[in-house]
């Protein structure tokens, strides 16, 4: 009602005059939407990152499920790769829940947060398959090893023993043991 | 029970492979690093399940333990645990082995070597001897022979 009673012009020069006295807080928005445009597009690479990280691990644990029989230390064969994968693992196992609590109340929606949990999930899978795969070959060379005979010895005489003390044990810290004051 | 209770004086294998991955580390972390790993070691010294490796997860330290069974033998199990090394911030699984030998019985861990996976990959049985017979003789000490003892 008010603005019919002017010109197109005057009324253009009403609104620029009120919005005046706003351009500061106009420009603090501005500048807050900004820097939310930027963080969105930093937590959307992230998101990102995790949802390939997830597939390429779950691939990569399915492989190892399906190959821990097969007797081959990946060490021997892909060392440089799978010690990369490992260390990135270890890294991602204390990042996630550190970026999970920084990020929870800002950006994180609810199925965004169930990617980063799958991938902690596949993390530790991975991790368990990769060590499973991994030892299976070490424990299978441990006992074709030298000596392995006269260990089963000793472990027999040490089976032997009972378990009620005959002596009291004496008990030495361990730090002094290992020449800590 | 307190960690002295659990793990027995170390032999001198032990002690030896200690001194010598001092020598080129921040003795404090080397130390807390180890005793780190055989806290959470000595809360579950027997990993559930027939896997050969075990992933143990601690709420105390909030940290992964992870072992694996080199030998069974008659309810002993000979232990390699990996440790993690923060002189020269590398994770467990690029850093220390641990080989212990845990006795149920009589609730009694034996440390019998340490090293760096990068000094050595492997370890061979027979590099084990020294520390199994230090045990034998400590748990024949302070346990006796149950056949002896039934006699």
């Amino acid at each position: 009602m008010f603005y019919e009673d002017f010109t197109e012009h005057e009324q253009a020069m009403v609104f620029a005059t009120r919005s005046q006295a706003f351009v500061p807080q106009l420009e603090q928005v501005l500048q807050e939407q900004r820097k939310y445009r930027e963080k969105k597009e930093k937590h959307r690479e992230v998101v990102e990152i995790t949802r390939n990280l997830t597939m390429t691990l779950r691939r990569l644990t399915e492989y190892l499920k399906d190959n821990v029989v097969r007797g081959i230390s990946w060490t021997q064969t892909d060392a440089p790769f799978f010690d990369m994968i490992i260390e990135a693992t270890c890294l991602l196992r204390n990042f996630l829940p550190v970026y999970l609590e920084k990020t929870a109340s800002l950006y994180v929606t609810h199925h965004e947060k169930k990617l980063f949990k799958g991938l902690q999930e596949i993390t530790l899978e991975f991790v368990k398959a990769s060590l499973e795969y991994d030892d299976a070959y070490q424990v299978e060379r441990f006992q074709k090893g030298r000596g392995y005979t006269e260990v089963q010895a000793v472990l027999a005489k040490i089976a032997r023993i009972g378990s009620e003390p005959k002596k009291a044990i004496k008990l030495v810290s361990l730090e002094q043991a290992l020449g800590f004051n | 029970m307190a960690l002295t209770e659990f793990v027995t004086p170390f032999c001198d294998a032990f002690k030896e492979d200690f001194e010598r991955l001092k020598m080129d580390r921040d003795p404090e972390k080397l130390r807390d690093d180890l005793l780190e790993a055989l806290n959470i070691f000595k809360e579950h010294p027997a990993p559930r399940g027939d896997m050969v490796s075990a992933l143990q997860y601690s709420r105390r330290t909030k940290g992964y333990l992870e072992y694996a069974k080199l030998i069974e033998y008659e309810g002993l199990t000979v232990f390699k645990i990996r440790c993690k090394d923060s002189s020269n911030k590398r994770a467990a699984q690029g850093a220390f082995r641990i080989i212990a030998l845990h006795a149920p019985n009589q609730r009694r861990s034996f440390l019998l070597r340490m090293y760096a996976k990068t000094d050595q990959s492997d370890i061979e049985p027979d590099e084990l001897l020294e520390g199994l017979k230090h045990a034998l003789s400590w748990l024949q000490e302070h346990f006796g022979d149950q056949k002896k003892k039934k006699k």
